[in-house]
């Protein structure tokens, strides 16, 4: 399991945005893309869609396998949210399996939608 | 004529999607160009009492909203499963789960040719199960032979969850634990029907928490009959099911 920062703390406007790519090392099965909710305000809405490829970026979402969920994502709304147990979420996550484990050609990108405000947070991925 | 199935999304021990924070998790599924008397299921599972506010198959021009065939809820987790009959538009489309409020989710989904579009489901279906910690889901979905089994699994967990392993009959349509490993897993699963009962099992995390099983299953559409034999006999000769002539 790894972690790195792919989207630096920071104030992002209101708009779209693309993360990445970022290579997926062999062996990797899976991801999970969290950005941080602790000033992220009520209001201000995001929709994250993550694409996937197999050729080192030349196509996306054009894997060989029909099962294969990309493009998949979620959205997402600031302000206090809380889980089943009363507490804070920090962060919202989004996680999926990639396939073609043995492959180094893959690279996976997030395109962010931010609308209502600015957002301000810190996007990391994990690689599983 | 006999249920087929068409895609798995993703057929194995993993979900499609998973989130965490969120008000809708979203995937693709690609529907197959020839799917004869078809259906789209989808088995999704959240971290709440309340059901999801909708499910829709989106082919970027028209969103169609899915129907839900069956829920179950227990402590703080649910299960649902969703259907779209006939879907207009084949291809890769978007399938979108919704929520009101921020929550975990997860899910999969399946699609099938060959399936009654009038009386599509078993007049048992749905049926559910619940059980507390230390049991695994079990549940006993009314069939007839020739009829598809599908289930939907959810485990409210207390402690780090693992990924639930169906039953030794069941084939994956996913399954997995919630990025947020200590708030649900769910499984999601199909068997072909051998009799009047199909039981669905699945084993999740020991001590994890209470649990809720919802099933269905899906009726095959009726065999075509082939007139050509018959023409000038009467009585009128039929091809059956089996391919026998008969009167």
């Amino acid at each position: 399991m790894a972690s790195s920062i792919v989207l630096p703390h920071g104030t992002y406007a209101a708009g779209t945005r693309v993360v990445g790519p970022a290579t997926v090392p062999s062996g990797v099965s899976g991801f999970s893309l969290a950005l941080d909710r602790g000033e992220w305000l009520a209001g201000v809405t995001i929709q994250m869609t993550v694409d996937l490829s197999i050729d080192s970026g030349a196509t996306w979402n054009n894997p060989p396998e029909s099962v294969v969920p990309y493009p998949l994502g979620l959205s997402a709304e600031g302000g206090a949210a809380l889980d089943k147990n009363g507490v804070l979420y920090p962060q919202t996550i989004l996680a999926a399996p990639i396939p073609n484990s043995g492959s180094s050609t893959r690279r996976i990108r997030a395109n962010l939608t931010i609308t209502g405000g600015s957002l301000t947070t810190t996007g990391t991925l994990t690689t599983i | 004529m006999a249920i087929a199935v068409d895609a798995r999304n993703t057929g194995g021990q993993t979900l499609a999607a998973s989130v965490t924070a969120a008000t809708s998790v979203n995937w693709n599924h690609t529907l197959g160009a020839a799917l004869n008397n078809g259906i789209l299921i989808v088995s999704c599972a959240q971290d709440a009492g309340a059901n999801s506010t909708g499910v829709n198959w989106d082919d970027g021009g028209t969103n169609a909203a899915m129907t839900r065939k069956g829920t179950v809820s227990q402590a703080t987790c649910r299960a649902e499963i969703w259907y779209l009959k006939a879907p207009a538009v084949t291809g890769t489309k978007t399938i979108r789960v919704s929520w009101s409020g921020s929550h975990e989710g997860e899910g999969g989904s399946a699609s099938y040719s060959g399936v009654d579009q009038s009386t599509t489901f078993n007049a048992a279906s749905p049926q559910t199960a619940t059980g507390s910690s230390g049991t695994n889901p079990s549940l006993g979905v009314t069939t007839t032979s020739g009829e598809l089994a599908i289930d939907s699994a959810v485990q409210d967990l207390t402690i780090t969850g693992s990924a639930p392993t169906k039953g030794a009959s069941q084939t994956y349509i996913a399954a997995g634990v919630n990025t947020n490993n200590t708030s649900i897993e769910s499984g999601h699963s199909e068997f072909p029907a051998v009799g009047t009962t199909t039981t669905m099992t699945w084993t999740m995390t020991a001590s994890g928490g209470a649990w809720g099983q919802v099933g269905i299953s899906l009726l095959p559409a009726a065999a075509t009959i082939d007139t050509s034999e018959w023409r000038g006999c009467y009585p009128p000769l039929r091809r059956g099911p089996s391919g026998n002539l008969s009167y």
